[in-house]
C-alpha cells in the first residue's frame, strides 16, 4: 500500500467488524479491500450495510470465491479482482477507485 | 444338492458360491429373478439364496413367482439384501414366502449357521404357501410398490449428499488454493520490487518471473477445473444473461494488459442491453478471443473490433458477434482446425489460456455457433473475424 502512496486507516478480520469500523468513522473510508468468505458476516452482506450507509463508497472485491462477481457488482461493488491478481493491478484498480470517488463528488 | 445363489454382483456370487460349496453343496448361479426361475424349472434346488435389488426381475417379484408355483413348495428360500433393509422390507419378504430374511453384511460363520438352521427345520415349516400369502394380491403389490419407492426415495438423497460432498470438496480446493497462491505471488512481487540490480542479486531476480510463471499456470489449472466440471454437467445451466456489461470489463481489462503494444477495442452494438441464454462462462469465451486478438498480431498498435447484430438461422433469432483484428490472419487449412484440439501453448501465462476447442464447446452448450472468416475474403493479411452466433432469449 506504501508503494502507491495510499493510507490504511483500518483493518476487519471479519464482515461484522468491517461495517463496525466503518461506522465508527467520522469522514467515512472512500475505497475499501473486501474478502467475502469471512466468519459473522460475508463481504456481500457486509458490503450492502456499508452501501446503505455511504452509498459512494468504492468496495473492491479481493476474495479468492470467483462465484459471487456477479452479485457483488449487482449489490454495487466497483470492481472485483480475480486471484491471482498482480501488486500492479491492485495500484491501478485502487488509484482508478480514489479517481472515481473523486469525480463523483463534483457531480 | 444344489443351491442357486441370485445376485446381480459377480463379487457377491464369487463369495457366496465359495461359502457355500464349502459348506458340501453343489452351487449353481444367477443374476436376477428371470434367470433364477429358469433355472430352477431346468433342476432340482433345495436352498435359493437372493438378493433382492437386481435388474429385469427383482427378488421380491421372484419370491411371488416361485411361491405361486406348487411345484416349488418345498423349495427353501432366503432372501439376503444389502438394500431393503427395514421392517418393511423383511415383513413383505415373509408375506411372499421367504424363509428366511438376512441382512447384509453378516459374518461367513452366522450366514452358515443361518443357511444349515434353515436346512435342518424344513420338515417343521409349512410347506403350504396358499395359506401363508393371507395378504390378497392387490395389497401385496401396493406393499411391493412402497418398498420401491421408499428405495427409490433413499437413493436420491444419498446421491444428493454425495453431489453436494463433491462439489463441496472441489470448492474449498479451488478457493483455497487460491488464497495461497495468491500470498506466494504478493511475497514474488514484494522482493521483486525491493530487489536492486546488483551481481549477487541478479539471479535471483532472473528466476522470480520463472516462479511467476508456474504459480499463473497454477491458477489457470485452478479456474480450468472448475470450468471443464461446469462442461461436464450434461445439462448446463443457462440463464437470460446480459452481456454489455461483462464485455465491457473483459475489453477493459484487456486494453491495459500489454506493456509492448497499445490495444484498441471498439464496440459496434446494436443496442445498449444485449440478452442471451449462457452462463458465466461467455465471459471466458470473450476472453479468449480477445487474448487470441492481441497475441497473435504483429502490429505495435492492435485493432480489434466487437461488432453485435441479430441474424436469423432455420427461422431462429441469434445474437451474432464478430470478434474483427487486424493480425496476421488464419490460413484456410487451419480454419477449422484450430478449433480442433487444445494446444499447449493457450495453457500459457497469460492469465486465462482455455483453447478455442473449448471455447468452442462453450458456445456449443449454448446451441450457439463458432467459427472464423477472413476480415477481408481471400486477403488473410488483414487479419480474422473470429464469428459466434448465440440463441436470442425471447
Amino acid at each position: 500500500m506504501i508503494l502507491g502512496g495510499f493510507e490504511i486507516i483500518g483493518k476487519a478480520y471479519n464482515g461484522e467488524e468491517a461495517v463496525s469500523i466503518f461506522k465508527s468513522f467520522s469522514v467515512k473510508p472512500k475505497v475499501i479491500l473486501m474478502d467475502h468468505r469471512m466468519p459473522l458476516k460475508n463481504g456481500i452482506e457486509a458490503s450492502k450495510e456499508i452501501l446503505r450507509i455511504e452509498r459512494t463508497t468504492k468496495i473492491i472485491f479481493t476474495t479468492a470465491d470467483g462465484s459471487i462477481k456477479e452479485e457483488a457488482f449487482a449489490i454495487g461493488a466497483f470492481s472485483f479482482l480475480d486471484k491471482l491478481f498482480s501488486i500492479e493491478y491492485l495500484i491501478d484498480e485502487i488509484t482508478r477507485a480514489f479517481e472515481s470517488y473523486n469525480s463523483s463528488l463534483s457531480d | 444338492m444344489k443351491v442357486l445363489i441370485v445376485d446381480d454382483m459377480k463379487e457377491n456370487l464369487y463369495l457366496l458360491e465359495r461359502l457355500i460349496k464349502k459348506m458340501g453343496y453343489e452351487v449353481v448361479v444367477a443374476e436376477n429373478g428371470k434367470q433364477a426361475l429358469e433355472k430352477l424349472h431346468r433342476d432340482n434346488f433345495i436352498l435359493v439364496i437372493s438378493d433382492i435389488l437386481m435388474p429385469v426381475m427383482d427378488g421380491f417379484q421372484l419370491l411371488k413367482a416361485v411361491r405361486s408355483d406348487i411345484k416349488f413348495n418345498d423349495v427353501l428360500i432366503i432372501i439376503y439384501t444389502a438394500s431393503y433393509l427395514e421392517k418393511e422390507d423383511e415383513e413383505l419378504a415373509l408375506d411372499l414366502g421367504a424363509d428366511r430374511f438376512v441382512r447384509k453384511p453378516l459374518d461367513p460363520e452366522k450366514l452358515i449357521e443361518i443357511i444349515k438352521n434353515v436346512i435342518q427345520t424344513q420338515e417343521m415349516r409349512t410347506n403350504d404357501f396358499s395359506k401363508t400369502i393371507i395378504k390378497e394380491e392387490k395389497e401385496l403389490l401396493k406393499l411391493y410398490s412402497e418398498r420401491l419407492i421408499h428405495k427409490l426415495e433413499q437413493k436420491m438423497v444419498d446421491l444428493e449428499k454425495a453431489y453436494n460432498r463433491a462439489e463441496f470438496y472441489k470448492d474449498l480446493f479451488s478457493h483455497d488454493i487460491k488464497n495461497i497462491l495468491q500470498s506466494i505471488f504478493a511475497g514474488i512481487q514484494t522482493c521483486d520490487l525491493q530487489l536492486t540490480d546488483s551481481n549477487k542479486l541478479g539471479i535471483i531476480k532472473k528466476n522470480l518471473p520463472v516462479i511467476k510463471d508456474q504459480l499463473l499456470r497454477g491458477i489457470t489449472l485452478v479456474s480450468n477445473i472448475h470450468k471443464f466440471s461446469k462442461l461436464d454437467e450434461s445439462e448446463p445451466t443457462l440463464s437470460r444473461i446480459e452481456i454489455s456489461n461483462i464485455l465491457r470489463r473483459v475489453i477493459t481489462n484487456k486494453k491495459n494488459s500489454s506493456i509492448e503494444k497499445k490495444i484498441n477495442i471498439e464496440v459496434d452494438a446494436f443496442s445498449d442491453r444485449i440478452f442471451i441464454l449462457a452462463n458465466e462462462l461467455i465471459e471466458d469465451v470473450f476472453e479468449n478471443l480477445l487474448i487470441n486478438a492481441v497475441r497473435y498480431n504483429k502490429n505495435p498498435t492492435v485493432e480489434i473490433i466487437v461488432r453485435i447484430s441479430e441474424m436469423e438461422r432455420k427461422s431462429r433469432k441469434y445474437s451474432k458477434f464478430e470478434f474483427l483484428d487486424n493480425g496476421y490472419g488464419i490460413d484456410d487449412s487451419r480454419k477449422k482446425e484450430i478449433f480442433q484440439r487444445i494446444s499447449i501453448e493457450d495453457k500459457s501465462v497469460h492469465g486465462m489460456g482455455l483453447g478455442l476447442s473449448l471455447v468452442k464447446k462453450i458456445i456449443e452448450s449454448y446451441n450457439g455457433d463458432i467459427w472464423v472468416e477472413d476480415r477481408v475474403k481471400g486477403d488473410i493479411s488483414k487479419g480474422s473475424n473470429f464469428v459466434l452466433i448465440i440463441p436470442d432469449v425471447n
